[in-house]
C-alpha cells in the first residue's frame, strides 16, 4: 500500500469513525475488567476484613469469593458482548470501508 | 477420632509441603517431593489409547503440512472454536486442574487469585491485542513487533525474551512430568522425561501447528468432561446448594472460615499486587498463546476465538472452585487418602485426583491420571512449536539470512532441527533439574513474559512514539530485572542457594520489573532523536491502518 492509500484511509469518515467506534468499546470494556480485578486484588491486599465478612448473616459465602466468582463471570460475559458487537457492526463497518477504498 | 484435630494436623503437613507448589502453580509446573506409587495399569492403558489417537493425528496433519504457514500456523485453517478450545487447553493445564484444586484445598481464597488473574487477562487480550496481531503478524508475535522497527535489533531481543520463557517453561513442565508419572503411572522419573520429549518431538516436527492445536483441543474437551463429572458429583452431594459445600468444607478444615478469606498463603499487599500482575500481563506475552492468533482466518476468527477460550477457560475453573472446597470435605479427613502418619498420599498434588477416585471410582481415576499426563504432553508441545518458530522464522530466516530468500522447505528443515534441539535441551535440563526446586522456572517465565514481551508487543501496537532503542532499552530492562530479582529473591536466593533470607523479598519481580520496562520504553524512545526514529514514528500511521482493517492480512488456507 503506497503512502497515499495510507493518508486516504486515514481521512475517510467511515475509517475514522470505525477507530472512534472501536477505541471507545475496547477502552470502555477494559477499564470494566480491568477495575473488577483491580477491586478483588486491592481487597485482598488492603480490605481483607471486608473480603472475609459474609454476604448473609450465619452464611459462609464471603464477599472475597462473590467477588471472585463475579470477575470470572464478567469476563466471560464481557467478551461474549464484544464478539457479538463487534462481529455485528464493526465488521459491517469495515466492509463497506474496504469497498470504498477499492479493495473489495 | 477428633475430626477437627486430624484436619488441623493435616493442614499442618500441607502448609509446609504446599508452598512451592502453589507458587508454581501460577506458572504450569508441579513441584514439591513427591512418593511413587504402584503401577496404575488403568491410567496406563488410557494413556496408550490417547498417544495412538494423537499420532494418527499427526499422520495426518504431517501430510497436510507443507508450506511453512502450515507449519507455524495450520495455513491460518484452523476454526474458531478449535483454536478457542486449544487456547482454553493450554491454561487447563496439570498446574491448574492439580495444582490449583491443592492450592485451594489447602489455603482456600488466597489461591484463586490464580484463576482470577486469567480470567481478567483474556479479556483484555480480546479488546485490545487479538485483531491487531491477528492484522498485522504472520507466524509468531515478533512479527508485529518489529513491523515499523529495525529489524534485526528488535527481532533478536524478541527472540530473547520469547525462548527465556519457552525454556524457563519446558523445565517446568519436564520437571512436573516426571514427578507426575510416579504420582500417577507408577513409572521411573526418567521415562516421563523421555517419553514427553520424544511425542512432542514427533507431534510438532512431523504434524506442525495443525498437530499441536489438535493434541491439545482433545485433551481440553476429556478435562472439560472428567472436571464436570466430578464438580457435578460433588455439587450433587450438597443439592447443589454452593454455599453448602464451603459451609462444610470450614466445618472440616483446620483453618475454618479463613479458608474463605485472604491471608493463609499471600502475607503483604506488594506480595498480592505482584502476583496479581504477573498474572494478568504474564499471560498477555506468553509466545506459544499469541502464536495461536495467526491459526484463524482473520481478525473476526481470533475475536470468536477469545471468545471460546474465556467462555471455557471460566467454566474450567468455576469447577476448580467447586472441585478444590469440594476436596475438604471428601479428602480432608478421609482415611483412604492419607498413610499412617497422617499425611495426605501423593502430596498436595493429588488432591483432585483423590476425590476424582472418591466420585468415580478407580476406572475415572484412570481417566483423569491419563488426562493429567495427557496435559503436559499438549503444553509441551505448543511451547516447542513457538519456540522452533521464533529460532527458524525470527531469528534463521529474517535475521540471520535476512534479505535472502529462504525456502519453504529450508525454514521447516530449520524448524525441524530446532524441535530436535528443543526436545534434546528438555530432556538435558529435566534429568538436571530432578531434585531441585524449580517453583523459580515457572515465576520467571511469567515475570520475563509480562515485563519484556508484553510492554514491547502492546507499545508497538498503541503507541506511535516507540522507536527501536526504546524497544531494546525496555526489553533490556525488563528481562535483566526480572532474572536478577528472582535470582536475589525467595524462589532461587534462599530455596536453591540455601540462604537464610532473601536480599528481594518477593517471589514475583513484576510490580517493579515490569512499570520500569515501560519507563525504560518511554524514556529512550522520547531521547530518540535519529532519522530512523522519526520514520519509525512515521510509518505508525501505515501499522495503524493495517491493524484497524487487515488490508494486506496473510492468507490463510482451507484443511
Amino acid at each position: 500500500m503506497s503512502p497515499l492509500d495510507t493518508e486516504n484511509c486515514l481521512n475517510h469518515p467511515k475509517f475514522q469513525q470505525l477507530v472512534r467506534a472501536r477505541r471507545r468499546f475496547s477502552i470502555a470494556f477494559s477499564l470494566v475488567i480491568t477495575l473488577g480485578y483491580a477491586v478483588y486484588v486491592l481487597g485482598m491486599s488492603f480490605a481483607p476484613v471486608f473480603m472475609s465478612k459474609p454476604i448473609s448473616a450465619g452464611g459462609s459465602m464471603t464477599y472475597g469469593i462473590l467477588i471472585a466468582v463475579l470477575v470470572i463471570l464478567s469476563g466471560m460475559v464481557c467478551s461474549g458482548f464484544y464478539t457479538w458487537w463487534a462481529n455485528r457492526t464493526f465488521d459491517a463497518l469495515k466492509r463497506e470501508l474496504l469497498k470504498d477504498l477499492g479493495y473489495e | 477420632m477428633n475430626k477437627k484435630s486430624l484436619a488441623s494436623r493435616l493442614i499442618g503437613a500441607l502448609l509446609i509441603s504446599l508452598p512451592g507448589g502453589v507458587a508454581h502453580a501460577a506458572g504450569g509446573a508441579i513441584v514439591g517431593d513427591v512418593a511413587k506409587q504402584p503401577l496404575n495399569y488403568t491410567a496406563i492403558g488410557m494413556f496408550f489409547v490417547f498417544v495412538m489417537a494423537t499420532l494418527a493425528i499427526t499422520w495426518w496433519a504431517a501430510r497436510n503440512t507443507k508450506t511453512k504457514e502450515d507449519f507455524y500456523a495450520a495455513g491460518g485453517g484452523i476454526k474458531p472454536w478449535q483454536n478457542g478450545t486449544a487456547i482454553a487447553g493450554d491454561f487447563m493445564s496439570a498446574a491448574t486442574f492439580l495444582g490449583i484444586t491443592g492450592a485451594i484445598y489447602g489455603f482456600g481464597f488466597d489461591a484463586l487469585v490464580l484463576a482470577v488473574g486469567v480470567m481478567a487477562a483474556w479479556p483484555v487480550i480480546l479488546f485490545l491485542i487479538a485483531e491487531r496481531l491477528r492484522n498485522l503478524g504472520s507466524y509468531t508475535f515478533i512479527d508485529v513487533v518489529s513491523y515499523r522497527l529495525e529489524k534485526k535489533p528488535i527481532r533478536i531481543i524478541s527472540a530473547v525474551g520469547s525462548l527465556s520463557v519457552v525454556i524457563f517453561y519446558l523445565i517446568a513442565q519436564m520437571v512436573g512430568a516426571g514427578k507426575l508419572i510416579q504420582l500417577l503411572f507408577g513409572l521411573d522419573y526418567v521415562y516421563a522425561v523421555v517419553l514427553v520429549s520424544f511425542l512432542m518431538i514427533m507431534y510438532v516436527s512431523f504434524g506442525g501447528m495443525l498437530a499441536t492445536t489438535w493434541v491439545q483441543l482433545i485433551k481440553a474437551i476429556l478435562l472439560l468432561i472428567g472436571g464436570s463429572f466430578i464438580a457435578f458429583m460433588v455439587m450433587k452431594s450438597f443439592n447443589f446448594n454452593f454455599e453448602a459445600v464451603l459451609t462444610s468444607a470450614t466445618e472440616i478444615h483446620g483453618q475454618g472460615a479463613a479458608i474463605l478469606a485472604p491471608g493463609l498463603w499471600l502475607k503483604d499487599p506488594v506480595a498480592i499486587m505482584s502476583i496479581g500482575l504477573t498474572m494478568m500481563f504474564g499471560i498477555m506475552g506468553l509466545p506459544h498463546i499469541l502464536m495461536r492468533f495467526f491459526t484463524v482466518r482473520d481478525a473476526r476468527d481470533a475475536r470468536k476465538s477469545v471468545f471460546v477460550a474465556t467462555s471455557l477457560m471460566g467454566y474450567f475453573y468455576l469447577l476448580i472452585i467447586i472441585i478444590g472446597y469440594g476436596a475438604v470435605t471428601f479428602v480432608m479427613d478421609n482415611p483412604d487418602y492419607h498413610d499412617a502418619a497422617g499425611r495426605l498420599l501423593g502430596g498436595g498434588n493429588m488432591v483432585a485426583l483423590h476425590l476424582t477416585q472418591y466420585m468415580g471410582g478407580n476406572l475415572m481415576l484412570g481417566f483423569m491420571s491419563a488426562v493429567a499426563f495427557a496435559t503436559i504432553l499438549a503444553v509441551v508441545a505448543g511451547l516447542t512449536l513457538a519456540g522452533a518458530a521464533t529460532i527458524a522464522h525470527d531469528l534463521y530466516a529474517k535475521t540471520i539470512k535476512a534479505g535472502q530468500k529462504v525456502s519453504h522447505a529450508q525454514e521447516i528443515r530449520v524448524s525441524r532441527i530446532a524441535t530436535f534441539a528443543l526436545g534434546a535441551i528438555a530432556v538435558i535440563l529435566g534429568i538436571a533439574f530432578e531434585h531441585q526446586n524449580v517453583a523459580f522456572v515457572a515465576s520467571l517465565a511469567l515475570a520475563i513474559a509480562a515485563s519484556v514481551n508484553f510492554p514491547i508487543l502492546i507499545m508497538s501496537m498503541y503507541w506511535s512514539g516507540m522507536t527501536t532503542r526504546g524497544a531494546i532499552a525496555g526489553g533490556v530492562t525488563g528481562l535483566g530485572l526480572s532474572i536478577s530479582l528472582i535470582i536475589l529473591g525467595p524462589s532461587v536466593w534462599t530455596a536453591v542457594l540455601g540462604n537464610a533470607e532473601p536480599i528481594f523479598p518477593q517471589v514475583y519481580p513484576t510490580f517493579y520489573s515490569m512499570p520500569l520496562a515501560f519507563v525504560a520504553i518511554w524514556l529512550f524512545s522520547r531521547l530518540d532523536n535519529s532519522a530512523r526514529a522519526a520514520e519509525e514514528k512515521r510509518l505508525f500511521d501505515e501499522q495503524f491502518v493495517r491493524s484497524e482493517t487487515g488490508i494486506g492480512i496473510s492468507a490463510a488456507s482451507d484443511h
